[in-house]
This record gives structure tokens, sequence and C-alpha cells, in this order.
């Protein structure tokens, strides 16, 4: 079993526990506060080989401090220190997210454009990608200049790319055929 | 050789001497004048009888065993003789054998040989054909190789192309970009652009 279905698997059950308890905000804040935390940490650091059990549960119960340990994300915590999962946080975290958005109507997208977009640009951009998905759009944007011109978007693991810099390279390649 | 009796050689001896002395008697009768000669006869006489004396006693004693040694030597001789025959023979039959055997030898030697030469000319053949195969293999690993640098040559050379060619591009792109030109970009973009 791979990392990231591991992290799936302990994302979509959290993600079922906290519908039923009717915390999905809450502990998807939560989680995404924790996961951040684990990802500014060395790769491995929160595994058995580096930290003792005793050890990992001790950090599990000081993570979920503000929830209480008796609380649905202390006990997760607790099953994740147990089972040696801890430094999957961030994968629970992005599978929490996504099921979330799902939940709620919402598509997160990842826009790239060459140059900044004004307010009307991005909001056209957000408009069409409602239009496409269906669904409500959260976009985060960023600049980059290597893009030449034109946008690329990610969105529910899909890419649409109509940036200059991607017809140059498939230009590219047919010339080198 | 003549057997001769023992008695007639026993008595001869004294019958001679008897003759002797009767002509010496005779001579002294009649030439009294010359005892000296009488003398003489006797001892001749004497002289013979010994002579005899020797022969009967070389006769009687010597002669058997030389008999014997003559016969002895004659067997050896024949058996000699019989034992030589016999050794030609022998030589001659494993003449025979061996000229039989040289025969057959050089019989052996020519097949060995045409065997051999057989076994060259197959060899020389397979290592010709093998020779042949593997000029012909490498020839073609050869040309398959050409084929292949030349076919790579190309794609490198038309990636390098198209690599300066979109080199050039961008560099254009990038000096003639106008902020007009990237808002109808994100403008078509946005009216272009569909689920995938």
């Amino acid at each position: 079993m791979t990392p990231g279905s591991i992290a799936r698997r302990y994302g979509r059950a959290l993600f079922e526990l906290a519908k039923e308890a009717g915390v999905i905000d809450e502990i998807g804040k939560a989680v995404a506060d924790l996961a951040l935390i684990v990802e500014g940490l060395e790769p491995g650091s929160l595994s058995a080989g580096t930290i003792a059990l005793v050890n990992r549960q001790q950090l599990a119960a000081t993570m979920a401090s503000s929830h209480g340990k008796g609380s649905l994300l202390g006990r997760f915590l607790g099953v994740l220190a147990n089972n040696d999962r801890l430094d999957q946080l961030p994968g629970i975290h992005r599978s929490f997210e996504r099921l979330q958005d799902q939940a709620a109507g919402r598509v997160r997208a990842r826009v790239r454009s060459a140059s900044p977009l004004s307010d009307p640009e991005r909001a056209s951009l957000r408009q069409k990608l409602e239009t496409i998905t269906g669904r409500l759009v959260l976009d985060t944007v960023e600049t980059d200049p290597e893009l030449l011109g034109g946008v690329s978007i990610e969105a529910e693991g899909r890419v649409y790319d109509g940036s200059v810099r991607t017809q140059l390279t498939r230009l590219e390649r047919r010339m080198a055929g | 050789m003549m057997r001769i009796s023992s008695r007639v050689l026993l008595v001869l001896p004294w019958t001679l001497a008897g003759a002797m002395q009767a002509l010496a008697a005779e001579h002294g009768g009649s030439e009294a004048a010359h005892g000296s000669d009488a003398a003489a006869w006797t001892t001749l006489g004497f002289s013979f009888v010994n002579f005899s004396i020797f022969l009967i006693l070389a006769y009687r004693y010597g002669w058997p065993a030389l008999k014997d040694f003559l016969a002895t030597r004659r067997r050896d001789v024949v058996d000699a003789m019989a034992a030589a025959e016999a050794a030609r023979r022998e030589a001659d039959a494993i003449r025979a054998e061996f000229a039989v055997k040289e025969a057959a030898l050089e019989e052996t030697r020519r097949h060995l040989l045409e065997e051999i030469r057989r076994g060259a000319v197959a060899d020389r053949d397979k290592a010709l054909r093998e020779a042949e195969a593997s000029a012909e293999r490498l020839r073609k690993e050869a040309e398959r190789q050409a084929e292949h640098d030349l076919a790579r040559a190309r794609r490198e050379l038309r990636a390098e192309a198209a690599r300066l060619a979109a080199e050039l591009a961008e560099k254009d792109i990038r000096s003639r970009m106008t902020d007009a030109d990237r808002e109808r970009l994100v403008r078509e973009f946005v009216e272009g652009v569909t689920r995938q």
C-alpha cells in the first residue's frame, strides 16, 4: 500500500467520523494546522525509527490538547501515533480537504498566469471554472513569467492549459518529430 | 670309419718288431762290418713299436672320446643348423607377417590420410562458411548501426533545430509581448476553455 493511498484511507475515515459528529470544519482546520506543522519537519522525524511509541503517543496528546484527549481529533491522533502514521498528516489533510470540498460543493483551483491577473480577469476565470465544474471555485493565483503568456489552471486533478509556454513546447516537439 | 680289432692292434706292433729284428739280423749276418747300421734298424724298430703302442693307446683311449666329441659336435652342429633353419623359417614367417602388416599399414595410412584430407577440407569449408556468415552478420550489424547512428543524428539535428527555433521564438515573444497581448491571451483562454 502506497503512502498516498494510506493517507486517503485515513482522511476518508476521519471525514466520515467528523461528518457524523458534525465537526467537519473544526476538524478540517485543526488537521490543516497540524499538517502545516508536520510539513515543516524533517522527513521521517515522526516515524518509529526516530521516536518511541510512548513519545509518539505523548506528542499526539499534545497535538490534540486544545481539543481534549477524548475528542475525535485526540483519538484519531492516538491511532496515528500507535500505527506510526503521524507523518501522513499532510496527505490526510489533503484527502480530508478534498472530501470536505466535495461535501460543500466546492472545488479548489490553482491558477498560474504569466503576469498578474486583474480582478475582472480573475473573476471571469473563476466564473468560467464554476460553469465547467458546476461547483463553487476556491482559487489561488500565482504569477509565473516562464509561462510567457496566457493561463494554466489545475483543478480536480485536471490541467486547463492556455499558456504560450505549453504551445511553444508542443511546437518544438512537433518540429523535432 | 673302419673298425679295427683290438687284438690285431695288440699283435701288430710285436709282429712288426719281430720283422724288424729279423731284418736287422739279416743285415747283421751279411754285413757284419756294418754294425752301426744294425743298431739303427733296431732303434727304428723300437721307435716303430713305440709309435705303434702310442697309436694303439691313442686308439684305445683317445678315439672313443674323440669319436664322442665329434658325434656330439656333429649333433650340436646339426641341432644348431636345425635351430637356425627354424629361426630362419620363423623369421621368414615374421617377415611375411610384417609384409602383410606393412601392406595393411600402408592401406591404413592411405585411409587415414584420406580421412584427414576430407576432414581438413570439411573444416576449411565450414570455417569458410562461418567466416562468410560472420562477415555477413558484421556487415548487416554495421549497416544497422550506421542507420541507427544516422537516424539518431537526424533526430538530434531536428531536436536541436527545434530547440533553437523555440528559443528564438521565445526571445521574439518576450520582446514583442505587450500587456494587450497578455490580456488578449487570458481573454481568449477564458472564452475557449472547456471541460477536457
